[in-house]
């Protein structure tokens, strides 16, 4: 039973999918669209312009046991064998991925349209409507990838585990002409905009009005959730996805003004309040108001209004449609909303064991907060697959290259690459290059006969250097590459020409010899890049298979049982004396269970426990620390960092001595005639970034609600800054405020000052929709306490580790969704130099966020210390030093931003750690002696490469 | 007389100038064929001397293309191409070696429009300044 079975394109099924497939089990992935991205998902809710399908399509393309069925749907499952015999109905696919070749002859029919995705290649779809005989479409393919005739199929897979995520429904464009959408041209969607910078990257020529092709001097954004009698839950970020776009519209044309309309801020994930700072300091206005009404391009609110130039909306999403459908085959509880309902305080897990629900299906979550649910539901997943199916392939060991005086060279041509060129002219022009001992030409490369002639020139005992003139790496290129290494030919001695992405296909319409002279020059730079590198393979190296984990946040206790689980040992360091962090209240009873757990599993825990010291690297950690009076000392592959935070009163509150003020914790339900005040201490609060959760947001709006029931006479109010109550939140805000609870807003510069005044307590705050100032008094003050970070635990790790930390005492990490580390779905992972943050380490979450991101994490390092021998991040590519030539100076080591560089102090030279190394070559630049080098690539080939060209 | 055609040498980096010009490729964009792109790591190992050199031997233009600033797929190797690159403006404009035919881009991988302006306008350009005075000029 080692299949797992994925509904859905969601950015959680995505994930989940990689992390299934890393481990060498087999997934089909259930794709509703006709392409991978067909369907509308959070993805296309965050920015499309910059997530990189290119890496997601990359390590998918990768893992042939990953199989994406398009045009399919789940009809059906049942028991069986201890698993589950899953059901599909689907069309095949109008064109094979695998097979695809993206060479556009079948274009010439007429008969079928290419979608260019903005990022990682082209889909292909048969325009049916034009097929009147499909015959036609008959040979229109070259490697046989169109299929004229798709047939209707079902599908039975027999499945260890299901994973159900399908995709969310974006919301109709009619319901949007709430906001004049559809009415007036120039209001717009932020998707649309940036669908208009897509491809381009922001452009002022791209940001104009579609009505007259203008620049708008004055424009509006309009985040919907919570307008309209909108839900206010609903929606993917969708502020910070809007303010992203303004920033960007600001950097293009800074006298662009800009005004936001919003409910509320809904600002959660981290950074994002340094992201609405950055926006008020670059001047966009925000306007907080509880109701907007929108006429052609003139907008009222709070008996004001104004005329804009363009309207932008952000709009929200609705559950995905597919959910009932779902939960109907599979006898799941829907929510009032339409999400799938998992087990109660268990994310993820339903109640079915092997059935889980995650990412957008089950509620909205950020983006962060999806990935996070792929990852932990791999992990669980993977309990029930048993062993995996795909074993690593075990390579050849390399052949032995002869060289006698100079390279001898085989040119590959794949005629693929070569358009409408004259292929013989081609061939001989090649011919002429020195070092070219042979060129060889096949139809496809790629294909079975392609790769038989590679086969041949890997093996003939001649060939010294292989150059492939195809396409790129990212399309065929690298797997190609992989082939001849499999055959026992070294990487590290081919190379790519690009001649087809990089030379025949952007000059089309050129004279035909300047294309030839292009392509010969490319196929002659690739003969010279190779031409001093040295037969190698990639290098392993041996790490040790165990870790520790750091911290007394919950997620430690979940993150140790799960590495744990994956039979790899596991030391748990508590550095705090207090007690753990839970998030809240409810997670008292887990963490107990997760104690016994770990009684029960063995693991070692020290509480309180000083770190000394940390030396080492990934595979490599020494670990030294003092705990019950004795020093200890251990050697670990991967250290997961959970964070220790301990709990305070808000800062505002530090100077004031009250009996009317009253901690959460304590608060007994005493009232006073001036009411009750529940203070939200703010994330803003004292230079804070995050102090609360959003579960502990809940349960100050369950209190509140629970009190002004009971004591409808006194007032009851809410002084906060932001409710991030999106999701099963968003439900107790609404009860609240129908009970009668008064919210007050308050902004956050100058924040909320407090003063004793006879017996109550008075209140004094700017309003955050007027900007007045304001004054209230209570008799009951109930301040939330903040948790935060042990300042002096996360200092000492950051100096132990050299890691960042924020003035909070949180972990910096690059959450921010956009940037590379997390196209690459690894927002764990800090470019694996094996440390792992997890939990409180990185920023305030509620228990399911705990939970869900110390799995995620755990997965991550458990990959890492799976194996007992690993390669480098960048394969074969590594540094290396010329002894002879090194003088020890330590540039290269300054250069060096993975610290893979360090000088021996015996023999006073520079030696590559080459585990850390990543092959940037940063080194070699930096050298003054010529020493550091790349094995391949390197200086001396690439001046080659310049006289050879020039 | 035909009309002069420059040489353009470009050292591209891996993650994103290069990605940016595949996607022109597979997008099927139209670009003029002077640029002879060389696909390095990263912009950060591109030393100054493979610029000078390709001066030398020839080349009316020498592009150094690298990730946008705070997007390099190895942190900060752009930064390391950029400083390099500046000084070696520098140098050249104080020798009056023309540093206006060094060019510094940050094209993205999804920017294979930007890709094509660029190189294009590069191409343009050059030809106008016609034939680089440094080729050959071993002397100097």
């Amino acid at each position: 039973m080692g299949t797992a079975v994925i509904y859905g394109t969601s950015v959680a099924a995505l994930r989940a999918a990689a992390n299934i497939g890393k481990l060498g089990h087999r997934v089909y992935i259930i794709n509703e669209g006709r392409y991978l991205g067909d369907r509308p998902s959070q993805l296309l809710y965050r920015k499309p312009r910059t997530i990189c399908n290119t890496c997601l399509r990359f390590v998918l393309r990768r893992m042939p046991h990953v199989e994406i069925i398009h045009n399919a749907s789940i009809t059906g499952y049942e028991k069986k064998n201890g698993g589950f015999r899953v059901k599909v109905h689907y069309r095949e696919s109008d064109v094979n991925e695998r097979k695809c070749i993206e060479c556009d002859r079948c274009l010439e029919t007429g008969l079928i349209r290419a979608y260019r995705r903005p990022m990682g290649g082209n889909a292909y779809l048969v325009d049916w409507d034009k097929v009147s005989d499909p015959s036609a479409l008959e040979g229109a393919c070259p490697t046989g990838a169109l299929n004229p005739r798709p047939a209707e199929k079902d599908l039975e897979i027999d499945a260890g585990a299901v994973l159900l995520s399908p995709d969310c429904t974006p919301e109709d464009d009619a319901a949007l002409a709430d906001f004049g959408y559809g009415k007036a041209p120039d209001v717009v969607k932020v998707t649309e905009i940036e669908r208009w910078f897509s491809g381009t990257g922001p452009e002022l020529e791209a940001f104009v009005r579609p009505s007259d092709g203008r620049v708008p001097d004055k424009v509006a954004y309009i985040v919907t959730p919570g307008l309209k009698g909108r839900d206010l839950s609903v929606g993917f970020e969708p502020f910070v996805n809007a303010l992203e776009n303004a920033l960007s519209v600001k950097r293009l044309k800074e006298d662009i003004e800009i005004t936001f309309f919003v409910r509320d801020l809904l600002l959660y994930g981290k950074g994002q309040w340094e992201l609405l700072k950055k926006g008020l300091s670059k001047g966009i206005k925000i306007k907080r108001v509880d109701d907007i009404d929108v006429q052609g391009l003139e907008i009222s609110w709070d008996g004001k209004s104004s005329e804009f130039d363009m309207i932008v909306l952000s709009p929200s999403s609705r559950p995905p449609e597919r959910n009932r459908r779902v939960s109907e085959i599979f006898g799941l509880q829907l929510d009032e909303r339409g999400y799938l309902v998992t087990k109660e305080d268990e994310p993820i897990e339903t109640e079915i064991p092997g059935i889980f629900v995650l990412g957008e299906a089950a509620g909205h979550l950020t983006y962060i907060e999806s990935l996070n649910d792929g990852a932990a539901a791999a992990l669980r997943a993977s309990r029930f697959l048993g062993e995996p199916e795909v074993k690593g392939q075990s390579l050849p060991p390399l052949l032995d290259i002869k060289e006698v005086d100079e390279p001898r060279t085989t040119v590959h041509l794949c005629k693929c690459a070569l358009g409408d060129l004259d292929v013989d002219e081609v061939v001989r022009r090649i011919g002429e290059i020195d070092t070219v001992r042979s060129v060889k030409v096949s139809e496809f490369l790629c294909l079975e006969e392609g790769l038989k002639g590679l086969r041949e020139t890997a093996t003939d005992g001649e060939t010294s250097r292989i150059v492939l003139a195809a396409c790129s790496p990212w399309e065929r290129g690298l797997f190609l590459q992989n082939k001849l290494r499999s055959f026992g030919f070294p990487i590290s001695l081919t190379d790519i020409a690009e001649v087809r992405d990089m030379g025949v296909f952007p000059h089309a319409g050129e004279p035909a010899e300047a294309v030839v002279e292009k392509v010969i020059d490319l196929v002659k730079l690739s003969i010279e890049k190779i031409k001093f590198s040295l037969p190698y393979d990639q290098p392993l190296e041996g790490i040790v298979r165990r870790a520790v984990v750091i911290g007394n946040c919950i997620a430690a206790y979940k993150a140790a049982l799960e590495i744990t689980e994956r039979g790899i040992e596991v030391l748990l360091l508590d550095p705090s004396e207090e007690d753990e962090v839970l998030a809240s209240s409810s997670g008292k009873e887990l963490l107990k269970a997760f104690k016994k757990g770990i009684g029960e599993k063995g693991i070692k825990v020290y509480k309180p426990a000083e770190i000394i010291s940390v030396d080492g690297f990934v595979g490599h950690y020494r670990v030294s620390f003092r705990a019950d009076g004795e020093d200890h000392d251990v050697e670990v592959g991967a250290i997961v960092i959970a964070g220790a935070g301990r709990k305070e009163l808000p800062s505002e509150l530090k100077e004031l001595s009250h009996p009317g003020m009253v901690s959460f914790e304590r608060y007994d339900g005493r009232t006073g005639e001036k009411g009750v005040t529940f203070f939200l201490p703010g994330v803003l609060s004292a230079g804070s970034r995050s102090t609360f959760t959003r579960e502990g947001i809940g349960e100050v709006l369950r209190r509140a609600t629970e009190l002004k029931e009971s004591n409808r006479e006194i007032p009851v109010r809410v002084l906060y800054l932001d409710t991030p109550v999106f999701g099963k939140y968003a439900d107790l805000e609404a009860r609240a405020r129908k009970a009668g609870v008064e919210f007050i807003p308050y902004w956050h510069e100058p924040g909320p000052s407090f003063a004793v005044d006879g017996e109550t307590i008075k209140i004094s705050y700017y309003d955050d929709r007027t900007g007045e100032k304001k004054e209230l008094v209570t008799s009951i003050l109930v301040p939330y306490p903040v948790i935060r970070p042990d300042i002096s635990v996360s200092k000492r790790l950051s100096e132990l580790l050299g890691l960042e930390i924020d003035d909070d005492g949180f972990f910096y990490y690059r959450e921010d969704p956009y940037e590379e580390i997390n196209a690459k779905l690894a927002p764990n992972d800090l470019g694996t130099n094996g440390i792992f943050l997890t939990g409180f380490a990185k920023a305030q979450k509620d228990l399911e966020g705990l939970i869900v991101d110390s799995e995620a994490s755990a997965f991550e390092a458990s990959v890492v210390l799976s194996k007992e021998k690993q390669p480098p991040q960048s394969g074969w590519v590594v540094s290396y030093t010329d002894f002879r030539k090194c003088a020890g100076c330590g540039f290269c080591v300054d250069a060096c931003t993975y610290d893979a560089r360090f000088i021996d102090p015996e023999r006073k030279v520079a030696v590559v750690r080459e585990i850390l190394c990543q092959g940037c070559g940063a080194c070699e630049a930096a050298c003054p002696s010529g020493a550091a080098k790349l094995r391949v690539m390197n200086a001396k080939s690439l001046l080659s490469v310049v006289d050879k060209i020039t | 007389m035909d009309k002069f055609e420059p040489k353009i040498l470009g050292f591209f980096c891996n993650w994103c100038t290069s990605s940016a010009a595949d996607l022109a490729g597979t997008s099927r964009l139209h670009y003029p064929p002077n640029v002879r792109p060389i696909r390095v790591w990263c912009s950060g190992t591109v030393d100054t001397s493979y610029v000078i050199r390709g001066f030398l031997e020839d080349a009316d233009a020498v592009v150094v293309g690298g990730c946008h600033p705070a997007d390099c797929h190895y942190i900060n190797g752009n930064y390391k191409a950029r400083r390099r690159i500046k000084l070696l403006k520098t140098i050249f404009e104080t020798l009056g070696l023309g540093e206006d035919r060094i060019y510094l881009k940050w094209i993205s991988a999804s920017e294979g429009v930007k890709f094509v302006r660029e190189m294009t306008k590069i191409t343009e350009e050059t030809r106008a300044k016609g034939k680089s005075p440094l080729a050959g000029r071993w002397d100097i």
